[in-house]
């Protein structure tokens, strides 16, 4: 399902217009991100959470040129389903 | 984690930052799990811009061991539900606080703006932009603005250019554009669509020539037809149309075409020079000598010659599909082995089909290859 199909569809179900949709949708992600950014783990509705998964830093080392490279630590989102979703999906 | 949010949390933020009831954030956030499902039941795949993707991926089945009694048993497989967030929320979380704060500000200076329109929103991105780096958007608008009117420029040209071409050629060529590569032609004929596509692609290194000879061509033209012969005569007149029609061709078309076409081309017009010399030579000579019809019959064969000369240089490299070659077009599934056995019905004359055709890879022909069977 693309993007426009996702919008489309969305502001049907919603009863509003398709910009209007779009507009709030941009907004739940604005929250979202500044959520998430505050170390807050997000409910994505009944589906479960967004999560924040810390990647420790760590050494790789590169055959070819012999050396020892250090990836920087970092943050990436994760999502992690509700017990719940699986009967939703498994019907 | 420090803390997960409610989803009454998440309405009452949604409600301030979009300016709604609670009661319209509440139904846009049931709206979109109903719309998350249903997209995901449809086509197992949902994108969302700025948020990501939500793939279901299956898990298959697989057997395992009860611990408790030993018995090999299977579990069933499911779907799951996978996320791909999107890159500039990543970008987002790994940012320092100061370009989170500037992203906030960015996302919050767009929201506003969303109902009211799609266009206004590209034009409200702009001036933030503008405020950050003033120098290039206003260095890449000329750019833009310099590169459409040449673009338009050119464009115009060549259909204008081409319809006159076009129709210079038609009432000439028009026969013998398709024949080509067949090279059993009347000269006239054989070399006009030559020296046609000639010109545009050595524009520089050709004309001359050409331009040169038609002068030369011209003078003589007319004196030997007058005096002598009817045959020349009908030949005559026909290249000295087609001349003209390619100095208009000359700046107009700029079309690239395969080397290979090119370089039989350029052979041809030489062969076209050296026929020319030919028959003025014979006929200066046999001026003095021999009777008129004698004449025409030495001229004749001659030119016959030369033309079959001038072919067969000009068709080097593209293979002539003479009557003797049956041709079979390749099918999927069919190998030269293949090949060889339906039409020969031994394997033996698979390496005959090879060399004929020159492929280089007889494990690797494209589809619908014309084959030539020897």
């Amino acid at each position: 399902m693309t993007y426009k199909k996702f919008i489309a569809s969305l502001a049907k179900n919603a009863g509003m217009t398709t910009r209007e949709a779009e507009a709030l949708l941009k907004n739940y992600i604005g929250v979202l991100t500044a959520d998430m950014c505050n170390q807050q783990s997000f409910p994505l509705v009944d589906f479960g959470y967004f999560e924040i998964k810390n990647k420790a830093e760590k050494k790789m080392f590169n055959p070819i040129t012999q050396e020892y490279k250090t990836i920087p630590a970092s943050k990436s989102m994760a999502f992690k389903p509700n017990p719940s979703l699986k009967n939703l999906l498994n019907k | 984690m420090d803390k997960k949010l409610t989803k009454e949390e998440v309405v009452s933020q949604l409600s301030k930052a979009g300016n709604v009831t609670r009661r319209e954030a509440s139904t846009f956030l049931k709206a979109l799990s109903e719309t998350l499902l249903d997209g995901l039941n449809e086509d197992e795949l949902v994108k969302v811009n700025g948020l990501g993707s939500f793939k279901i991926t299956n898990v298959a089945d697989r057997e395992s061991v009860d611990v408790n009694t030993g018995e090999r048993i299977v579990i069933p497989g499911y779907k799951k539900l996978s996320f791909t967030a999107d890159k500039s929320l990543n970008a987002a979380l790994n940012a320092s606080e100061e370009e989170r704060e500037n992203m906030l500000a960015n996302s919050a200076v767009e929201e506003p703006q969303h109902p009211v329109d799609e266009q206004p929103e590209t034009v409200a991105e702009e001036p933030v932009v503008v405020a950050e780096q003033p120098q290039e958007p206003v260095a890449e608008q000329p750019e833009t603005l310099a590169e459409e009117p040449v673009v338009e420029e050119e464009e115009p040209q060549e259909p204008v250019a081409e319809q006159p071409e076009a129709e210079a050629e038609e009432p000439v060529v028009v026969e013998d554009e398709p024949q080509e590569p067949v090279a059993e032609q009347p000269e006239a004929e054989a070399e006009e669509p030559v020296v046609v596509e000639d010109e545009p692609q050595e524009p520089v290194a050709e004309q001359p020539e050409t331009v040169a000879e038609e002068p030369v061509v011209e003078e003589e033209a007319p004196q030997e037809s007058v005096a002598e012969q009817p045959v020349v005569e009908e030949e005559e007149p026909k290249k000295e149309e087609v001349k003209p029609q390619t100095t208009e061709t000359k700046p107009a078309e700029k079309k690239p075409i395969n080397k290979w076409v090119w370089i039989g081309i350029a052979a041809a017009v030489v062969v076209v020079a050296l026929i020319f010399l030919l028959t003025r030579s014979c006929q200066k000579a046999d001026d003095g000598e021999n009777a008129e019809a004698q004449q025409e019959e030495i001229v004749a064969p001659k030119v016959i010659t030369n033309r079959q000369s001038g072919a067969t240089v000009a068709s080097d490299k593209v293979k002539e599909v003479t009557p003797q070659h049956k041709v079979h077009i390749l099918q999927k599934g069919e190998s030269l082995t293949t090949i060889s056995v339906m039409y020969y019905q031994t394997k033996d004359s698979m390496g005959a089909i090879w060399r004929l055709n020159g492929f280089e890879d007889p494990n690797n022909i494209p589809l619908g290859t014309e084959i030539l069977l020897p």
